[in-house]
Protein backbone atom coordinates (compact mmCIF):
# COMPACT_ATOMS: atom_id res chain seq x y z
CA UNK A 1 0.00 0.00 0.00
CA UNK A 2 2.84 2.44 0.98
CA UNK A 3 5.17 2.63 -2.41
CA UNK A 4 7.06 5.03 -3.47
CA UNK A 5 7.93 5.76 -7.07
CA UNK A 6 11.53 5.65 -8.02
CA UNK A 7 11.17 6.81 -12.02
CA UNK A 8 9.03 9.63 -13.57
CA UNK A 9 5.32 8.39 -14.79
CA UNK A 10 3.11 6.45 -13.62
CA UNK A 11 2.02 3.20 -15.30
CA UNK A 12 -1.22 2.65 -16.43
CA UNK A 13 -0.96 -1.25 -15.14
CA UNK A 14 -0.24 0.34 -11.44
CA UNK A 15 -2.90 3.06 -11.60
CA UNK A 16 -5.44 0.33 -12.22
CA UNK A 17 -4.05 -2.07 -9.99
CA UNK A 18 -4.31 0.53 -7.31
CA UNK A 19 -7.92 1.61 -8.30
CA UNK A 20 -9.34 -2.31 -8.03
CA UNK A 21 -7.34 -2.50 -4.62
CA UNK A 22 -8.17 0.50 -3.11
CA UNK A 23 -11.71 1.58 -4.93
CA UNK A 24 -14.11 0.53 -1.95
CA UNK A 25 -11.86 2.89 0.40
CA UNK A 26 -11.88 5.75 -2.42
CA UNK A 27 -15.89 5.05 -2.99
CA UNK A 28 -16.04 5.33 1.06
CA UNK A 29 -14.22 8.27 1.69
CA UNK A 30 -15.40 10.24 -1.22
CA UNK A 31 -18.95 9.37 -0.42
CA UNK A 32 -18.68 10.77 3.21
CA UNK A 33 -17.26 13.90 1.44
CA UNK A 34 -19.84 14.13 -0.60
CA UNK A 35 -23.03 12.80 1.29
CA UNK A 36 -23.94 10.16 -0.75
CA UNK A 37 -22.63 7.02 -2.23
CA UNK A 38 -23.47 7.81 -5.77
CA UNK A 39 -21.90 11.12 -5.74
CA UNK A 40 -19.07 9.51 -4.14
CA UNK A 41 -18.62 6.71 -6.63
CA UNK A 42 -18.89 9.75 -9.58
CA UNK A 43 -16.20 11.39 -8.09
CA UNK A 44 -13.92 8.70 -7.68
CA UNK A 45 -14.12 7.49 -11.28
CA UNK A 46 -13.59 10.69 -12.49
CA UNK A 47 -11.24 11.42 -10.10
CA UNK A 48 -8.99 8.09 -11.72
CA UNK A 49 -9.63 9.22 -15.13
CA UNK A 50 -8.13 12.34 -14.05
CA UNK A 51 -5.13 10.11 -13.16
CA UNK A 52 -4.75 7.76 -16.11
CA UNK A 53 -4.92 11.37 -18.26
CA UNK A 54 -2.22 12.65 -16.24
CA UNK A 55 0.11 9.73 -15.53
CA UNK A 56 2.64 11.02 -17.80
CA UNK A 57 2.92 14.03 -15.60
CA UNK A 58 3.61 11.87 -11.86
CA UNK A 59 7.10 13.07 -10.97
CA UNK A 60 7.27 10.40 -8.38
CA UNK A 61 8.11 12.87 -5.39
CA UNK A 62 5.35 10.61 -3.68
CA UNK A 63 3.76 7.38 -3.99
CA UNK A 64 1.21 6.67 -6.80
CA UNK A 65 -1.32 6.04 -4.04
CA UNK A 66 -1.38 9.57 -2.32
CA UNK A 67 -1.99 11.19 -5.70
CA UNK A 68 -4.98 9.14 -6.27
CA UNK A 69 -5.93 9.69 -2.73
CA UNK A 70 -5.35 13.64 -3.54
CA UNK A 71 -7.38 13.54 -6.99
CA UNK A 72 -10.08 11.23 -5.09
CA UNK A 73 -10.51 14.01 -2.31
CA UNK A 74 -10.33 16.91 -4.68
CA UNK A 75 -12.98 15.22 -6.69
CA UNK A 76 -15.47 14.45 -4.20
CA UNK A 77 -14.94 17.90 -2.70
CA UNK A 78 -15.65 19.48 -5.95
CA UNK A 79 -18.55 17.34 -6.12
CA UNK A 80 -20.00 18.38 -3.22
CA UNK A 81 -19.55 21.82 -3.98
CA UNK A 82 -21.50 21.44 -7.00
CA UNK A 83 -23.96 19.77 -5.14
CA UNK A 84 -24.43 22.55 -1.81
CA UNK A 85 -24.87 25.17 -5.37
CA UNK A 86 -27.89 23.06 -7.04
CA UNK A 87 -29.67 22.25 -4.13
CA UNK A 88 -31.54 24.74 -1.96
CA UNK A 89 -31.04 24.68 1.64
CA UNK A 90 -33.98 22.87 2.59
CA UNK A 91 -33.32 20.43 -0.01
CA UNK A 92 -31.17 17.36 1.56
CA UNK A 93 -29.18 15.52 -0.53
CA UNK A 94 -30.37 11.90 -2.36
CA UNK A 95 -30.57 9.11 -0.36
CA UNK A 96 -28.96 6.73 -2.21
CA UNK A 97 -27.32 3.30 -1.53
CA UNK A 98 -27.24 3.55 2.17
CA UNK A 99 -28.80 1.13 4.95
CA UNK A 100 -31.89 2.65 6.04
CA UNK A 101 -31.05 3.94 9.30
CA UNK A 102 -32.41 7.52 8.17
CA UNK A 103 -32.83 9.60 11.55
CA UNK A 104 -30.08 8.41 13.11
CA UNK A 105 -27.53 9.23 10.14
CA UNK A 106 -28.89 12.52 9.28
CA UNK A 107 -27.95 13.23 12.88
CA UNK A 108 -24.77 12.21 12.76
CA UNK A 109 -23.98 13.87 9.31
CA UNK A 110 -25.30 16.93 10.58
CA UNK A 111 -22.76 16.47 13.40
CA UNK A 112 -19.95 16.04 10.72
CA UNK A 113 -20.74 18.83 8.95
CA UNK A 114 -20.54 20.68 12.42
CA UNK A 115 -16.75 19.94 12.21
CA UNK A 116 -14.13 22.11 9.75
CA UNK A 117 -13.58 20.97 7.10
CA UNK A 118 -9.79 19.66 7.43
CA UNK A 119 -10.66 17.99 10.40
CA UNK A 120 -13.54 16.07 8.82
CA UNK A 121 -11.06 15.18 5.31
CA UNK A 122 -8.68 14.36 8.33
CA UNK A 123 -11.10 11.72 10.44
CA UNK A 124 -12.34 10.45 6.68
CA UNK A 125 -8.76 9.29 5.68
CA UNK A 126 -7.70 7.99 8.93
CA UNK A 127 -10.70 6.01 9.81
CA UNK A 128 -11.80 4.79 6.43
CA UNK A 129 -8.82 4.67 4.11
CA UNK A 130 -6.31 4.27 7.09
CA UNK A 131 -3.38 5.96 5.57
CA UNK A 132 -0.60 7.11 7.78
CA UNK A 133 -0.39 10.96 9.48
CA UNK A 134 2.41 11.40 6.43
CA UNK A 135 0.18 10.14 3.90
CA UNK A 136 -3.13 12.17 5.28
CA UNK A 137 -0.65 15.61 5.63
CA UNK A 138 0.22 14.87 1.73
CA UNK A 139 -3.25 14.45 0.97
CA UNK A 140 -4.99 17.41 2.72
CA UNK A 141 -2.45 19.98 2.41
CA UNK A 142 -0.78 20.07 6.11
CA UNK A 143 2.13 19.46 7.72
CA UNK A 144 2.08 15.67 9.33
CA UNK A 145 2.86 17.27 12.82
CA UNK A 146 -0.64 18.87 12.90
CA UNK A 147 -2.23 15.68 11.59
CA UNK A 148 -2.79 13.78 15.28
CA UNK A 149 -3.57 17.16 17.16
CA UNK A 150 -6.39 17.84 13.98
CA UNK A 151 -7.47 14.13 14.60
CA UNK A 152 -7.74 14.63 18.14
CA UNK A 153 -9.36 17.65 17.57
CA UNK A 154 -11.94 16.21 15.25
CA UNK A 155 -12.61 13.33 17.46
CA UNK A 156 -12.93 15.52 20.69
CA UNK A 157 -15.88 17.72 18.51
CA UNK A 158 -18.02 15.13 17.02
CA UNK A 159 -18.17 13.16 20.78
CA UNK A 160 -19.38 16.28 21.78
CA UNK A 161 -21.89 17.60 18.84
CA UNK A 162 -23.20 14.09 19.17
CA UNK A 163 -23.86 14.22 22.39
CA UNK A 164 -21.39 11.29 24.31
CA UNK A 165 -19.01 13.30 25.83
CA UNK A 166 -19.49 15.95 27.64
CA UNK A 167 -17.06 16.73 28.94
CA UNK B 1 -9.48 1.03 9.77
CA UNK B 2 -7.91 2.68 11.80
CA UNK B 3 -9.14 2.42 16.10
CA UNK B 4 -10.66 5.78 17.04
CA UNK B 5 -12.88 6.63 19.93
CA UNK B 6 -16.18 4.10 19.65
CA UNK B 7 -18.80 6.85 19.46
CA UNK B 8 -16.51 8.67 16.82
CA UNK B 9 -16.89 4.98 14.76
CA UNK B 10 -20.05 4.22 14.98
CA UNK B 11 -20.83 7.47 14.02
CA UNK B 12 -18.39 6.95 11.01
CA UNK B 13 -19.86 3.28 10.21
CA UNK B 14 -23.17 5.02 10.29
CA UNK B 15 -22.62 7.96 8.13
CA UNK B 16 -20.44 6.18 5.11
CA UNK B 17 -21.23 2.44 4.84
CA UNK B 18 -19.13 0.19 2.94
CA UNK B 19 -18.97 0.67 -0.29
CA UNK B 20 -20.38 -2.56 -2.02
CA UNK B 21 -19.39 -1.33 -5.83
CA UNK B 22 -17.26 -3.49 -7.93
CA UNK B 23 -14.50 -1.67 -10.25
CA UNK B 24 -15.41 -0.50 -13.31
CA UNK B 25 -12.20 -0.17 -15.03
CA UNK B 26 -13.63 0.57 -18.52
CA UNK B 27 -15.98 3.38 -17.17
CA UNK B 28 -12.74 4.80 -16.05
CA UNK B 29 -10.92 4.45 -19.21
CA UNK B 30 -14.12 5.56 -21.01
CA UNK B 31 -13.75 8.75 -18.73
CA UNK B 32 -10.88 9.05 -19.13
CA UNK B 33 -10.44 9.16 -22.92
CA UNK B 34 -8.73 6.03 -23.23
CA UNK B 35 -9.98 3.71 -26.79
CA UNK B 36 -11.97 1.09 -24.26
CA UNK B 37 -9.90 -1.07 -22.59
CA UNK B 38 -6.09 -0.54 -23.49
CA UNK B 39 -3.60 -2.42 -23.28
CA UNK B 40 -1.35 -2.54 -20.00
CA UNK B 41 1.52 -0.77 -20.40
CA UNK B 42 4.82 -2.18 -19.08
CA UNK B 43 5.51 -0.91 -15.70
CA UNK B 44 7.62 2.31 -15.65
CA UNK B 45 7.59 2.72 -12.01
CA UNK B 46 8.99 -0.11 -9.85
CA UNK B 47 7.36 0.00 -6.50
CA UNK B 48 9.08 -0.10 -3.72
CA UNK B 49 8.73 -1.38 -0.13
CA UNK B 50 7.35 0.76 2.42
CA UNK B 51 9.48 2.39 4.77
CA UNK B 52 6.70 2.78 7.30
CA UNK B 53 7.33 -0.41 9.33
CA UNK B 54 10.09 0.39 11.49
CA UNK B 55 7.40 3.50 12.57
CA UNK B 56 5.08 0.83 12.96
CA UNK B 57 7.29 -1.23 15.42
CA UNK B 58 8.07 2.02 17.40
CA UNK B 59 4.45 2.91 17.83
CA UNK B 60 4.11 -0.83 18.95
CA UNK B 61 6.73 -0.25 21.72
CA UNK B 62 5.35 2.60 22.93
CA UNK B 63 1.63 0.44 23.32
CA UNK B 64 3.25 -2.31 24.92
CA UNK B 65 5.15 0.43 26.85
CA UNK B 66 2.21 2.16 27.95
CA UNK B 67 -0.04 -1.17 28.56
CA UNK B 68 2.93 -2.37 30.59
CA UNK B 69 2.55 0.66 32.46
CA UNK B 70 -1.13 0.55 33.30
CA UNK B 71 -1.29 -3.14 33.87
CA UNK B 72 1.38 -2.06 36.49
CA UNK B 73 -1.18 0.42 37.97
CA UNK B 74 -3.73 -2.49 38.01
CA UNK B 75 -1.30 -4.91 40.28
CA UNK B 76 -0.06 -2.28 42.42
CA UNK B 77 -3.81 -1.91 43.07
CA UNK B 78 -4.89 -5.01 43.79
CA UNK B 79 -1.91 -6.84 44.91
CA UNK B 80 -4.50 -10.06 46.31
CA UNK B 81 -5.69 -10.74 43.17
CA UNK B 82 -2.39 -10.45 40.56
CA UNK B 83 -1.55 -8.77 37.80
CA UNK B 84 -4.77 -8.09 35.79
CA UNK B 85 -5.46 -5.58 32.94
CA UNK B 86 -9.05 -5.01 34.72
CA UNK B 87 -10.59 -5.93 38.07
CA UNK B 88 -13.86 -6.59 38.26
CA UNK B 89 -15.69 -7.40 41.71
CA UNK B 90 -19.07 -9.17 41.45
CA UNK B 91 -21.02 -7.62 43.42
CA UNK B 92 -19.43 -4.39 44.70
CA UNK B 93 -19.19 -3.38 40.68
CA UNK B 94 -22.39 -3.61 39.39
CA UNK B 95 -26.38 -3.29 40.36
CA UNK B 96 -28.18 -6.72 39.70
CA UNK B 97 -28.83 -7.50 35.99
CA UNK B 98 -32.52 -6.66 34.68
CA UNK B 99 -35.10 -9.17 34.93
CA UNK B 100 -35.23 -10.23 31.59
CA UNK B 101 -31.36 -11.09 31.78
CA UNK B 102 -32.29 -12.76 34.93
CA UNK B 103 -35.15 -14.57 33.67
CA UNK B 104 -32.93 -15.95 30.27
CA UNK B 105 -30.57 -17.08 33.18
CA UNK B 106 -33.23 -19.06 35.00
CA UNK B 107 -34.46 -20.47 32.00
CA UNK B 108 -31.60 -22.36 31.63
CA UNK B 109 -32.28 -24.73 34.30
CA UNK B 110 -36.13 -25.23 33.02
CA UNK B 111 -37.17 -28.81 32.46
CA UNK B 112 -33.33 -29.70 33.05
CA UNK B 113 -33.08 -33.21 33.58
CA UNK B 114 -31.66 -34.47 36.78
CA UNK B 115 -27.93 -34.09 36.53
CA UNK B 116 -27.79 -32.09 33.94
CA UNK B 117 -29.18 -28.33 35.29
CA UNK B 118 -26.56 -26.06 35.35
CA UNK B 119 -26.83 -24.46 38.70
CA UNK B 120 -27.13 -20.86 37.56
CA UNK B 121 -27.60 -18.16 40.05
CA UNK B 122 -29.83 -15.84 37.75
CA UNK B 123 -30.17 -13.43 40.97
CA UNK B 124 -26.77 -12.84 40.55
CA UNK B 125 -26.11 -12.04 37.53
CA UNK B 126 -23.75 -8.68 36.42
CA UNK B 127 -23.27 -6.98 33.60
CA UNK B 128 -19.72 -7.19 33.52
CA UNK B 129 -18.63 -5.70 29.76
CA UNK B 130 -20.33 -3.07 27.92
CA UNK B 131 -18.97 -2.05 24.53
CA UNK B 132 -20.09 -0.12 21.89
CA UNK B 133 -19.81 -2.13 18.26
CA UNK B 134 -20.62 -0.97 14.56
CA UNK B 135 -24.24 0.07 13.51
CA UNK B 136 -25.44 2.38 16.73
CA UNK B 137 -25.58 -0.74 18.56
CA UNK B 138 -24.09 -2.02 22.16
CA UNK B 139 -23.68 -5.07 23.23
CA UNK B 140 -23.32 -6.26 26.87
CA UNK B 141 -21.66 -9.47 28.42
CA UNK B 142 -23.59 -10.62 31.93
CA UNK B 143 -21.81 -13.12 34.01
CA UNK B 144 -23.99 -15.19 36.74
CA UNK B 145 -22.33 -17.93 39.01
CA UNK B 146 -23.75 -21.74 39.62
CA UNK B 147 -23.86 -23.52 42.35
CA UNK B 148 -21.00 -25.59 41.77
CA UNK B 149 -18.14 -22.84 40.84
CA UNK B 150 -18.93 -22.28 37.26
CA UNK B 151 -20.80 -19.35 35.80
CA UNK B 152 -23.47 -18.89 32.92
CA UNK B 153 -22.49 -15.95 30.16
CA UNK B 154 -25.08 -14.34 28.23
CA UNK B 155 -24.80 -11.34 25.74
CA UNK B 156 -27.44 -8.98 24.54
CA UNK B 157 -27.19 -6.39 21.70
CA UNK B 158 -29.00 -2.67 22.48
CA UNK B 159 -29.68 0.23 20.22
CA UNK B 160 -27.66 2.51 21.66
CA UNK B 161 -30.34 5.32 20.86
CA UNK B 162 -33.24 3.38 22.13
CA UNK B 163 -34.81 1.66 25.50
CA UNK B 164 -35.31 -1.54 24.80
CA UNK B 165 -32.61 -5.08 23.27
CA UNK B 166 -33.05 -5.28 19.76
CA UNK B 167 -31.36 -9.24 19.95
CA UNK B 168 -30.70 -11.25 22.40
CA UNK B 169 -27.29 -13.50 22.09
CA UNK B 170 -26.94 -16.82 22.88
CA UNK B 171 -26.36 -17.95 26.86
CA UNK B 172 -24.33 -20.68 27.52
CA UNK B 173 -22.58 -22.16 31.07
CA UNK B 174 -19.09 -23.56 31.95
CA UNK B 175 -18.27 -25.65 34.75
CA UNK B 176 -15.29 -24.93 37.15
CA UNK B 177 -14.17 -28.38 36.03
CA UNK B 178 -14.04 -27.01 32.19
CA UNK B 179 -12.77 -23.62 33.07
CA UNK B 180 -9.40 -25.39 35.18
CA UNK B 181 -9.16 -27.73 32.01
CA UNK B 182 -9.44 -25.49 29.16
CA UNK B 183 -7.87 -22.31 29.24
CA UNK B 184 -10.63 -20.63 26.58
CA UNK B 185 -14.15 -20.70 25.65
CA UNK B 186 -15.12 -18.78 23.03
CA UNK B 187 -17.57 -17.92 21.20
CA UNK B 188 -18.03 -16.18 17.32
CA UNK B 189 -21.33 -14.58 16.08
CA UNK B 190 -21.98 -13.93 12.70
CA UNK B 191 -25.34 -12.40 11.97
CA UNK B 192 -25.57 -11.37 8.48
CA UNK B 193 -24.85 -13.21 5.02
CA UNK B 194 -21.31 -14.05 4.11
CA UNK B 195 -20.30 -13.78 -0.04
CA UNK B 196 -19.51 -17.02 -1.95
CA UNK B 197 -15.62 -15.83 -1.79
CA UNK B 198 -15.90 -15.96 2.33
CA UNK B 199 -16.14 -11.95 2.86
CA UNK B 200 -18.59 -10.99 5.67
CA UNK B 201 -21.02 -8.54 4.36
CA UNK B 202 -23.18 -7.58 8.01
CA UNK B 203 -21.94 -6.96 11.00
CA UNK B 204 -21.31 -6.94 14.09
CA UNK B 205 -18.96 -9.48 13.83
CA UNK B 206 -18.67 -10.61 17.62
CA UNK B 207 -15.92 -12.44 19.42
CA UNK B 208 -16.59 -13.30 22.91
CA UNK B 209 -15.31 -15.55 25.88
CA UNK B 210 -13.56 -16.44 28.66
CA UNK B 211 -10.53 -17.54 30.29
CA UNK B 212 -9.98 -19.29 33.20
CA UNK B 213 -6.14 -19.47 33.41
CA UNK B 214 -5.09 -16.97 36.60
CA UNK B 215 -1.88 -15.81 34.75
CA UNK B 216 -3.25 -14.34 31.65
CA UNK B 217 -3.00 -10.75 31.90
CA UNK B 218 -3.68 -9.66 27.92
CA UNK B 219 -5.00 -11.21 25.05
CA UNK B 220 -4.75 -10.47 21.87
CA UNK B 221 -6.00 -11.62 18.49
CA UNK B 222 -3.89 -12.55 15.03
CA UNK B 223 -5.72 -12.02 11.98
CA UNK B 224 -4.46 -14.14 8.69
CA UNK B 225 -2.77 -10.99 7.38
CA UNK B 226 -0.06 -11.10 10.30
CA UNK B 227 -1.36 -8.17 12.03
CA UNK B 228 -2.49 -8.25 15.78
CA UNK B 229 -4.47 -6.13 18.09
CA UNK B 230 -4.98 -6.63 21.85
CA UNK B 231 -8.63 -7.10 23.26
CA UNK B 232 -9.37 -5.75 27.09
CA UNK B 233 -9.93 -8.65 29.34
CA UNK B 234 -12.08 -8.41 32.42
CA UNK B 235 -11.26 -10.53 35.10
CA UNK B 236 -14.09 -11.15 37.65
CA UNK B 237 -13.45 -11.45 40.68
CA UNK B 238 -14.80 -14.79 42.91
CA UNK B 239 -16.84 -16.95 42.99
CA UNK B 240 -16.46 -16.60 39.28
CA UNK B 241 -12.51 -16.28 39.04
CA UNK B 242 -11.93 -15.86 35.14
CA UNK B 243 -11.57 -13.37 32.47
CA UNK B 244 -14.08 -12.14 29.84
CA UNK B 245 -13.63 -10.31 26.58
CA UNK B 246 -15.71 -9.20 23.86
CA UNK B 247 -14.61 -8.40 20.98
CA UNK B 248 -16.14 -6.02 17.31
CA UNK B 249 -14.34 -7.64 14.76
CA UNK B 250 -13.52 -3.74 12.67
CA UNK B 251 -14.76 -4.12 9.10
CA UNK B 252 -11.75 -3.81 7.72
CA UNK B 253 -11.05 -7.98 9.20
CA UNK B 254 -13.98 -9.07 7.56
CA UNK B 255 -12.53 -10.15 4.10
CA UNK B 256 -10.71 -13.45 3.68
CA UNK B 257 -6.98 -13.12 4.12
CA UNK B 258 -7.30 -10.48 6.64
CA UNK B 259 -9.65 -12.12 9.10
CA UNK B 260 -9.32 -13.16 12.79
CA UNK B 261 -7.23 -16.64 13.16
CA UNK B 262 -5.99 -16.88 16.73
CA UNK B 263 -6.48 -15.60 20.24
CA UNK B 264 -3.35 -15.76 22.24
CA UNK B 265 -3.21 -15.04 25.61
CA UNK B 266 -0.05 -13.62 27.20
CA UNK B 267 1.19 -13.52 31.14
CA UNK B 268 2.60 -9.99 32.84
CA UNK B 269 5.62 -10.55 31.16
CA UNK B 270 3.96 -11.03 27.79
CA UNK B 271 4.80 -14.72 27.16
CA UNK B 272 2.43 -16.66 25.56
CA UNK B 273 0.39 -18.95 28.20
CA UNK B 274 -2.54 -19.90 26.14
CA UNK B 275 -4.10 -20.24 22.45
CA UNK B 276 -7.36 -20.64 21.06
CA UNK B 277 -6.49 -21.45 17.20
CA UNK B 278 -9.45 -23.38 16.60
CA UNK B 279 -13.00 -21.21 17.39
CA UNK B 280 -11.47 -18.20 14.64
CA UNK B 281 -10.16 -20.68 12.04
CA UNK B 282 -12.76 -22.68 12.12
CA UNK B 283 -15.18 -19.87 11.23
CA UNK B 284 -13.55 -17.51 9.15
CA UNK B 285 -11.90 -20.00 6.93
CA UNK B 286 -14.88 -21.81 5.88
CA UNK B 287 -16.91 -20.00 4.18
CA UNK B 288 -20.77 -20.84 4.24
Amino acid sequence: MHWSAETAGAALAEIEDVYRREVGRFVRVAAAITGNGEDGWEAVQDAVARVVRGRAGFRGEGSLEAWMWTAVVNAARSKRREATRELSSDIQPEEKGWSPEPEAREAVRRAVSGLPERQRLVLFLRYYADLSYEEIAAVVGMSSGTVGPTLASAQTSLRQLLGGDQA
Amino acid sequence: MSKLHPIVQDALDLLSPPAGREPDWADVLARAGENGHAPREAARVRLLPPSRPRRRRSRRLLVALAALVGLLIVFLATPAFGLRAKLFSLFENAEPAPTPIVENFDSLDIGAPEGMATGVIAGDARAVIEQSVSGGLEVTLYVAPTKTGGFCTATEFRRADADGPVRGGGAGCRTRQDVDARAFATTVSIPGPISAGGTILQGPILVDGSIGLGRAASLEVEFQDGTREEIPLTWVSSPINAAFFVYAVPERHWAPGSQPTVLIARDAEGEEVARDDESLRFIFTNPR
